[in-house]
């Protein structure tokens, strides 16, 4: 089993307190290009991975050449919608998408709940991965029920 | 069941549970019990019995956890302890070790968890800088 995750704290306590252990989760996959370069933020997400959970750092661009294990199961983490476009137009599959975290910033003023907070561009790319065929549906922790997003936002 | 019951001076323990809460979802029997400067030691003494007389009716075993070692959390909480066989108090709450009991109370039995509690707790404090010089 594969959770796809876009949180902008990437590698945080609710990831690893709670969805790694409500799907016994063995591999984590942070799906981006600055921490992939950045060695303290790697080190710092080290540091907060059980040691006992596969940690990798990919690009973008190289997740959809990653090959997962069928008898393990994953989460793969992405900063952003945008990143997630890239690696589905690279080739990634992806069926279901949860969105767990992506905070406020300027310039996003569509409000999709507390933790979800989208900009005119991330709505389109919202759409589009929608239009995909991808089930999307908002989700802090297991604990909560999902909420689906469609391509009417 | 293990029931929780947090007490702190002022509402630290309160917001404590509100912060864990955030990662690990909403969990059944844990409760919190703020003491300020206001409340005479009758005041505190009957919130805990109040708080404890609930939670001993859904729940067999009770760990308190309070902030300091020797402070009036500690002191109240100590004579219902002793009077519920499985029970516990286990002093300098911290937001690891509330973590873990909120995870595990459910699943794990009495001994274990607390055994768990202390280990994740004391885990926790650490300086992370040299932790992360060291690994490079």
């Amino acid at each position: 089993m594969i959770i796809f995750r876009v949180d902008d704290r990437l590698i945080h306590g609710q990831v690893v307190e709670n969805w790694l252990g409500a799907f016994n989760i063995k591999h984590i996959l942070v799906v981006n290009d600055e921490v992939k370069k950045d060695e303290l933020r790697r080190n710092i997400m080290r540091f907060s991975t059980p040691e006992n959970i596969e940690l990798d750092f990919l690009d973008v661009s190289g997740i959809s050449n990653f090959t997962f294990n069928e008898n393990k199961n994953y989460i793969v983490l992405f900063e952003t919608l945008d990143d997630v476009l890239s690696a589905v137009k690279s080739g990634l599959k992806i069926e279901k998408l949860n969105l767990g975290g992506i905070h406020y910033a300027k310039g996003r003023n569509f409000s999709l709940g507390k933790a979800i907070f989208l900009s005119d561009g991330e709505c389109a790319v919202l759409r589009e991965l929608v239009s995909k065929g991808i089930d999307i549906y908002m989700q802090a922790i297991p604990q909560e029920n999902g909420v689906k997003v469609g391509a009417d936002i | 069941m293990i029931g929780i019951i947090v007490v702190t001076h002022s509402d630290f323990g309160a917001y404590l549970i509100e912060a864990s809460e955030h990662v690990v979802g909403q969990k059944e029997n844990v409760v919190s019990i703020s003491i300020n400067a206001r409340m005479s030691i009758d005041d505190i003494k009957s919130s805990v019995k109040r708080v404890t007389d609930d939670i001993r009716t859904k729940c067999d075993s009770v760990i308190y956890f309070v902030d300091i070692p020797g402070g009036t959390p500690m002191n109240v909480v100590l004579p219902f302890a002793k009077d519920i066989e499985k029970s516990a108090v286990i002093c300098g709450v911290n937001m690891s070790m509330l973590i873990s009991a909120l995870n595990l109370k459910d699943i794990m039995d009495f001994d274990a968890l607390l055994e768990k509690i202390i280990i994740d707790g004391k885990k926790s404090i650490c300086e992370v800088k040299s932790i992360l010089s060291k690994k490079n």
